[in-house]
């Protein structure tokens, strides 16, 4: 399935302290309906040459629900007019913070198919929220409502959690925290990225990073019939106990030829840290269809990183199925080049051999699918 | 007409208006239990039961036989004498009664122990004072766990049979304080979801016909969502592993006395190894 992060505007109202939009100047801009039709024009052409295949458009942004109902409801127009052989083969899917959200947004969500939303969430006072001190309360009311909203309207959610500095305080009270909530759909943790020295005081490193898995790893384990969908937790069950092979997009090795990542004026990307960065881009959609930005030679170079760091800097790895170097925009952000492995692959190993391995009583036994030597 | 059971005074010009309302009489004396019960019944009210708050322990009550059939949730404030109970215990066994004591003294919970292990169904209730934790966590073991046949305990009884994962369960309904399940009114003829928001004159409603048409309503809707607003306390009762049974019941006490974190975090998982050995069923032992 081809999957298409439609940074349909790169506006936002949540202020996050971590977050890379706010600090960058020259954005803000949202996506015209004239490069929206564009959208599903290319659409319905890639599923119309590739009958057996599928199409996920993540509503992204900055804060997508920004837009209006209007907006989502001149999209399923669009879709109606522009893919009307090829849209069961459509799937929409939004990340939001859902502080906008209205019941004028309902029934167009359920028109477009959307029956759970991502959001993200963060107790921490101050994090985010509206002015320069980040009005939290006044930012989490208007969450609380709009959750209260979606679960009324019988929408599923689920919830990305960026673990900050503050987060290593008190791992367990932000687990209880979260899952609280009781989630209908997953529960994502995921370490906050920075890349510049202002906001050192928030970031993480990979080993405080294992120590806050670590330390909320044995309540999960313990009750996972409570708690069933909290990441990283589940995928690896999943590989390393039932046999499954369930992994995220930075782990699976696999991203190359299935992203396309949309700016508002209808650039693509490999994703949005890569647009962010100016790296991988594949042209404007007015100019290439999906099937040539998807099979755009830059990209090859993710396919033969693969090869690279698998008897480069993962050589001998045990878990590098469960990885298989991580992300390769973590390299190019550490390293200016992609043929590195991740720094963050040292917590994936560091948690599976600390925490993971010990407190399940499993241990990982490779399959032996592209091992490195 | 609504679905809410409506907790009233035994008051006959207030039963009046509540013809063909579920009722839960509340009163504070069992010598008007005969003339309530009548007055509910002439009114056409549906009998739920009679909520009877007493300042007398319970062995120096006097039951009467011809109590044996109406419900009665009676609150008292301690056991007493064992031997006095005792001599009450013919009865109470044939009466449809439960017993609460409250839950804020060693003593009360170990009455509530012993009345349940007589059969009795008891409730364990909130009280005015601090709640010994660990001696209501042994109760909840002893409720959940006692192999010896005992009469049920609640909220154990009641979380062991309704609590679910997806699903929000309020045990404070044992109680009469769970707002999808009933309304309380004061002698005004004024309508609210506890008697603290009677009290507080956060009033859902002015009559039984504006109860009736609670589903609609605003204020009720925002009543049930008001439990979210702990999730705005970053170390409130949101960060507690037992907040999925206790949903901030105990949250005014709770910073002083953060031991029912303990207690509520323990009793889930209690909860939760009940209905799994529940499920699956019990162990056969080999015959001969």
């Amino acid at each position: 399935m081809a999957s298409l992060i439609l940074k349909a505007t790169e506006q936002c109202n949540s202020n996050c302290y971590y977050c890379d939009v706010v600090t960058k100047r020259g954005r803000g801009g949202s996506m015209s309906l004239e490069v929206l039709e564009q959208v599903f024009t290319r659409t319905n052409e890639y599923l119309e040459n590739n009958p057996g295949e599928r199409v996920e458009l993540l509503w992204h942004g900055g804060e997508p629900l920004l837009l209006g109902p209007g907006y989502y409801r001149r999209a399923w127009e669009l879709q109606q007019e522009l893919c009307s052989g090829t849209r069961s083969r459509i799937h929409h899917a939004i990340q939001t913070n859902l502080t906008c959200f209205t019941e004028a947004f309902v029934e167009i969500f359920r028109l477009l198919g959307i029956g759970s939303l991502g959001t993200s969430y963060d107790p921490e006072p101050h994090m985010r929220g509206p002015g320069p001190g980040r009005d939290s309360d006044a930012y989490n009311r208007m969450f609380l409502r709009a959750v209260s909203l979606v679960e009324r309207h019988g929408f599923g959610w689920g919830m990305i959690y960026v673990v900050t500095k503050r987060s290593l305080e008190h791992p367990a009270d932000v687990f209880y925290f979260l899952t609280n909530f009781r989630l209908s759909g997953g529960l994502n943790l995921n370490p906050v990225l920075i890349y510049d020295e202002v906001r050192r005081d928030v970031a993480v490193t990979p080993e405080e990073f294992v120590e806050f898995l670590g330390a909320i790893f044995p309540l999960w384990w313990n009750h996972r019939a409570r708690y069933p969908d909290v990441e990283p937790f589940k995928s690896l069950v999943t590989n390393i106990i039932d046999g499954g092979n369930s992994l995220a997009c930075v782990d699976s090795g696999s991203c190359t030829y299935q992203h396309i990542n949309i700016a508002p004026n209808g650039d693509t990307s490999q994703c949005g840290r890569s647009a962010d960065w100016g790296l991988l881009q594949y042209g404007n959609i007015r100019d290439r269809s999906f099937d040539d930005i998807l099979h755009d030679r830059q990209r090859d170079q993710l396919r033969d990183r693969i090869t690279v760091i698998a008897s480069g800097d993962c050589a001998g790895c045990r878990v590098w199925e469960l990885c298989h170097g991580g992300c390769p925009l973590d390299a190019w952000s550490k390293h200016g080049d992609f043929a590195h492995k991740s720094e963050w692959c040292e917590a994936r190993r560091g948690f599976i051999e600390r925490y993971f391995e010990p407190i399940s009583g499993r241990k990982f036994e490779p399959k032996g699918a592209f091992l490195p030597s | 007409m609504g679905h809410h059971i409506i907790v009233c005074p035994a008051d006959a010009a207030l039963l009046n208006r509540l013809g063909g309302r579920a009722v839960v009489l509340r009163l504070t004396s069992l010598e008007d239990l005969d003339r309530a019960v009548g007055d509910a019944r002439q009114a056409g009210a549906l009998l739920h039961c009679a909520a009877v708050e007493l300042r007398h322990p319970l062995g120096l009550l006097t039951l009467e036989e011809r109590w044996k059939d109406i419900p009665i949730a009676l609150a008292v404030p301690s056991v007493g004498r064992l031997r006095d109970v005792v001599g009450l215990m013919p009865l109470i066994r044939q009466m449809n009664i439960r017993i609460g004591l409250p839950a804020d003294s060693a003593e009360n919970l170990t009455g509530l122990r012993i009345l349940a292990s007589w059969g009795v169904a008891c409730t364990a209730t909130p009280g005015s004072g601090p709640i010994p934790w660990d001696r209501f966590s042994d109760l909840a073991t002893y409720a959940l766990f006692g192999l010896v046949p005992h009469g049920p305990v609640e909220p154990f009884d009641h979380l062991a049979k309704h609590y679910a994962a997806n699903a929000r369960t309020d045990f404070r309904g044992v109680w009469f304080e769970d707002p999808t399940r009933f309304v309380h009114m004061d002698a005004s003829g004024r309508f609210a979801f506890s008697p603290a928001e009677l009290a507080a004159g956060e009033f859902a409603g002015l009559t039984p016909d504006e109860v009736d048409r609670i589903d609609d309503s605003d204020f009720y809707r925002n009543r049930l969502e008001s439990w979210r607003a702990v999730f705005l306390e970053k170390d409130g009762c949101a960060s507690c592993p037992g907040w999925r049974i206790c949903l901030g019941a105990f949250q005014n006490t709770a910073r002083t006395e953060p031991r029912c974190r303990d207690a509520f975090g323990g009793l889930l998982d209690e909860i939760e190894r009940h209905q799994a050995s529940a499920r699956k069923g019990r162990r056969e032992l080999w015959q001969a």
